[in-house]
């Protein structure tokens, strides 16, 4: 036994970019509420894949800061306060739905 | 709403009974439908037929009782929109409350008001044309009257966390969900150092935007629906929260609704006996607006990943709290008007 495992094939982006194909042929056979649902399942398998290749999503410290916002320890640098939320908040909005900033998916 | 498939009357035994004790025991229930994107709540269209004559009904009922839930109880719902329909407006008609024998669990039942819902549609489709020149005016002038109801009548609602000061009360809701969002904070943090001198209090919607208005292609706003969130406060809120970016959807250059400008909205609402309010009042209640949606999509990622309510809507509503602090943070920046 041992813990590490070959890279198998196909990879977990491509299952997910499959199984989107799948619900994609499901769609025109469903029933209007269950292909809203097709629809949005597709939608979270898209975050999967982006963020599988963007790699975790992680902010170290969000509790820190959001206290220090709230206190007004930032009011003296707010521009760059939200240039720095908003260069974390597009990486975010790049893996849940690049469109959103008119980037392609 | 989008109907699906006639569901089976067997299944609905319940509410068929329900209606039967209101509306007579020898009526009819037919043509039982759920439509897809019910909201918060779960929803039934029926037909009532009583002696050949057929009328379109809709049964909401609470599907999601947090106790932190920011909604108004159904009971509170009803009895709003029973003084705004005794007003004379557009609201759908309600008809009776389920009750304990119902075995429904908290709800009511409404007149069906037809029309078109979804916004893309209203504010792109060429059956809405002729339609469309008219609804912010028409739109300003549902507001006017709504805020024009004797507030005396709606001291039930004083006590609610959003009518005592609603920047708290999303504040509540956002620490609650124990997830620190440091663009949230910020939103916060702006909106409390530039709170408005003075705030009217007026009867408010308090879920006023396109989404909520069924149109009619030939006759306009027929309805105005979801009174789940209705308060006491500044109109300015309501104002605010129908140019929120979150539902311009086709015309994010258009704040009022996608289809026009705040000054046109502000210019109508003024024109239709509303108070005075300027672009930049309008301006901090989008702000709040974005700050509002992000936690309400906080909400819903709550509910489904403390399991009280999962769901791949809910699931997707988490992940797209990023997409609103983007908004958001571009909006406080300057980016976006």
């Amino acid at each position: 036994m041992t813990d590490a495992l070959r890279p198998q094939s196909p990879d977990m982006g491509d299952i997910l970019r499959t199984v989107q194909a799948f619900l994609k042929e499901c769609e025109p056979q469903l029933a209007a509420e269950s292909r809203y649902k097709a629809q949005v399942a597709s939608y979270l398998l898209g975050i999967c894949e982006r963020e599988i290749a963007h790699g975790p999503l992680r902010r170290e410290g969000a509790d820190a800061l959001c206290a220090d916002i709230r206190a007004g320890r930032h009011d003296g640098n707010w521009e760059a306060l939200l240039d720095q939320l908003l260069d974390e908040t597009r990486a975010a909005v790049r893996v849940t739905k690049p469109s959103h900033m008119g980037e392609k998916a | 709403m989008t109907a699906q498939a006639t569901e089976p009357l067997a299944a609905h035994a319940d509410l068929i009974a329900a209606v039967r004790r209101r509306l007579g025991s020898g009526v009819d229930v037919e043509n039982i439908a759920i439509p897809t994107l019910g909201g918060i709540n779960r929803t039934i269209l029926f037909d009532v037929v009583d002696r050949g004559h057929a009328r379109r009904y809709v049964s909401r009922q609470e599907t999601y009782v947090d106790p932190d839930s920011p909604f108004l109880p159904t009971g509170d719902q009803f009895r709003a929109m029973r003084i705004a329909f005794d007003h004379g407006l557009p609201v759908p008609e309600p008809v009776f409350e389920y009750d304990t024998t119902d075995g429904m669990g908290n709800g009511f039942v409404t007149a069906f008001a037809a029309g078109e819902t979804m916004p893309k549609r209203i504010q792109t489709g060429a059956a809405f044309d002729a339609v469309r020149p008219r609804l912010v005016g028409e739109a300003a002038d549902i507001l006017a009257r709504i805020h024009a109801l004797p507030l005396a009548g709606f001291d039930f609602l004083g006590h609610r966390p959003g009518s005592v000061d609603t920047l708290s009360a999303h504040r509540d809701l956002y620490d609650g969900y124990r997830q620190p969002r440091p663009a949230i904070e910020a939103g916060f943090r702006w909106l409390e150092r530039n709170r408005p001198d003075t705030v009217d209090r007026a009867f408010l919607h308090g879920d006023f935007r396109l989404g909520n208005l069924m149109v009619d292609a030939a006759l306009g706003i027929s309805g105005v629906l979801d009174w789940e969130c209705a308060h006491l406060g500044s109109p300015a809120e309501d104002l605010g929260w129908f140019c929120t970016r979150s539902w311009r959807f086709a015309g994010p250059n258009r704040p009022a609704a996608g289809l026009a400008s705040r000054q046109d909205l502000l210019d109508a609402y003024r024109a239709a006996g509303g108070g005075f309010y300027d672009a930049d009042e309008i301006r901090y209640w989008e702000i709040f607006g974005l700050v509002r949606f992000a936690v309400l999509n906080m909400m819903q990622n709550h509910g489904h990943v403390s399991g009280q309510r999962r769901g791949l809507v809910y699931a997707a509503c988490g992940r797209n709290t990023a997409l609103v602090e983007y908004d958001l943070l571009m909006t406080l920046a300057g980016h976006y008007d």
